[in-house]
């Protein structure tokens, strides 16, 4: 038991603000994110993971936390996009960054995962591609067609093509 | 080089106390289950944190009202209980969610109990009301179960049990289906389930309020305040959910206002009109129903004539009293056939449809207010009456 609670308290202090982001850019909400990441860590408490590797363990969280954002299947009749004034620490963000914010927040759900999975954690579009079970051609194609949306406010090389 | 984006999520944390809470759950062991429910029930659930409504009024919690006021001297269908259900998640920043395949009301399994055997699904509602001291509930198909904080607890099935606890605002209540239903998938198990609450007060009175469950299309409409309201969808209308509807027992519905015509505007209806920005928006408080010029308006229930008179926008319009703050309004008439302070009864003649004031055709704008605020006049129908009502 022991031993199970420091791993469990080590994943969500390494990972809780991944899932808590990855949830929040999601969803849209903040009580939803609240649940989504107590659901995925009470999965992970019960997967008794203290035997994998770290690697291993994020994308199990990432998929988990994905596939209970799907589960709750939350559907706004108005897509709802979440005010960053509502987040304490990011109140005093540039006016560019909340356009930026709701900007992805504005792109369809497949778009705006590629995109915060690339841009926030990081990820390249093949370790996407297994993430998310899809082709690794589906993500460029989601990148590229997010970034034509997106193209002033995401800044970097315009002629960058994803890789 | 960091890009603007991350440096965006970067500055979101998750918030302190939920590590703490996570624990405190594992520990206990009521952690929710791993089960995957199958994908087949994944694909078309949809989660819907609630869709529990009193008679499709007001999501905000019930104004409080002397405890122990007859509720069998209610005419009509009047939020102000003295105590109500309230939906979870249905204030301004929340939003409810619904079932996507058209032809069952799909739930998700919120949390499997391999003791009890059966499921908690998604569909919750709170009890809400002042001078509360304890609540009891009880329903005849199927069971309840008590949810806080991450907790699911069976709480009472199919009359067995009445469930009495102490009043706490925050809990809420869910549906959970027995065993025996777990194939049928849908929320639609609960159609025509009782369901019995009854509420003590501080001062010793109780009183019970028996809801009658009907799993139905609905449509989700902004009120003014900022909160939202589900009522029963008419057919033509669009984007409709699927939902359960509370209607209780001893309500008093309405009788249709117009005769000639079971025609509801699809296009000017109630509420905000979808798609405008925040700015522009108008709130068109009653529902247009079009019909030729000078048939017959005829009241919904008996009430007294609080006032007729024209305006520029409403035309020659007249608003009847039904008491305990329940008001309606017909404008746009062409003639007006009773006269203020006149005691009328339900079914008789007291306007005709016209085309004045800021009218494009002839139509009845028919308006209810409960206490001054707009309330959508659907949920005032019977299902026998909405069932031959069409939006065109």
């Amino acid at each position: 038991m022991e031993e199970r609670e420091v791993f469990l308290r080590c994943a969500m202090k390494t990972y809780g603000d991944t899932v808590y982001r990855l949830a929040l850019c999601r969803l849209q909400n903040i009580a939803d994110a609240e649940d989504v990441y107590q659901d995925v860590f009470l999965r992970l408490w019960k997967q008794d993971a203290a035997a994998w590797d770290m690697e291993h363990c994020k994308a199990w969280l990432i998929r988990t936390t994905l596939n209970r954002c799907a589960d709750m299947g939350r559907f706004r009749l108005r897509r709802q996009v979440l005010s960053l004034d509502e987040i304490p620490e990011s109140r005093q963000l540039t006016d560019e960054a909340e356009e930026l914010w709701e900007a992805v927040a504005s792109l369809p759900e497949k778009f705006r995962m590629v995109v915060h999975l690339y841009y926030a954690e990081g990820y390249r579009t093949d370790e996407i591609a297994e993430l998310l079970h899809i082709p690794a051609a589906t993500v460029r194609t989601r990148l590229n067609r997010a970034r034509t949306k997106l193209r002033d406010l995401l800044g970097g090389d315009e002629d960058e093509k994803y890789v | 080089m960091k890009n603007t984006y991350e440096q965006i999520v970067e500055t979101i944390h998750a918030p302190d106390n939920l590590q703490e809470r996570v624990l405190m759950a594992a520990k206990q062991g009521s952690a929710c289950s791993c089960r995957r429910h199958p994908i087949l029930r994944a694909a078309v659930c949809a989660a819907c944190a609630l869709a529990l409504v009193l008679g499709g009024l007001t999501l905000c919690p019930a104004k409080g009202e002397t405890p122990g006021s007859e509720v069998s001297d209610r005419r009509g269908l009047v939020p102000t209980y003295s105590f109500g259900l309230t939906a979870c998640a249905l204030a301004a920043n929340n939003s409810v969610a619904f079932a996507k395949q058209e032809t069952e009301i799909c739930y998700t399994v919120l949390h499997s109990d391999s003791l009890a055997g059966g499921e908690f699904t998604n569909y919750r509602f709170q009890v809400g009301g002042e001078g509360i001291r304890s609540v009891t509930l009880s329903i005849d198909k199927g069971g309840l179960y008590r949810y806080e904080n991450g907790n699911y607890r069976l709480i009472g099935r199919n009359f067995t049990r009445n469930f009495t606890e102490e009043f706490d605002p925050a809990v809420s209540y869910g549906f959970w289906v027995p065993e025996e239903w777990k194939n049928k998938t849908g929320i639609h198990v609960f159609d025509g389930a009782t369901l019995s609450v009854q509420a003590e007060y501080e001062n010793g009175t109780f009183s019970t309020v028996n809801y009658r469950l009907t799993a139905e299309r609905l449509k989700q409409f902004g009120n003014e305040d900022g909160t939202s309201v589900l009522v029963p969808a008419l057919e033509g209308d669009e984007e409709t959910h699927f939902g359960l509807y509370a209607v209780s027992t001893d309500s008093c519905f309405f009788r249709w206002p117009v005769q000639d015509s079971q025609i509801v505007s699809l296009s000017h209806g109630y509420g905000y009109r979808p798609d405008t920005d925040e700015q522009n928006r108008t709130f068109h408080p009653g529902i247009d129903i079009p019909a030729e010029a000078g048939a017959a308006i005829t009241a919904p229930m008996d009430g007294v004539v609080l006032e007729v008179g024209f305006t520029p926008e409403e035309g020659n319009f007249l608003t009847l009293d039904h008491g305990d703050g329940l008001t309606t309004t017909y404008a746009h008439c062409k003639t007006l056939n009773a006269a203020q302070g006149e005691t009328v009864k339900g079914g008789m003649l007291i306007a005709t449809v016209g085309n004045t004031g800021m009218s494009t055709g002839p139509h009845l704008c028919f308006q209810v207010r409960q206490d001054g605020k707009a309330v959508n006049p659907v949920a005032y129908f019977s299902a026998e009456v909405r069932k031959q009502l069409h939006m065109e």
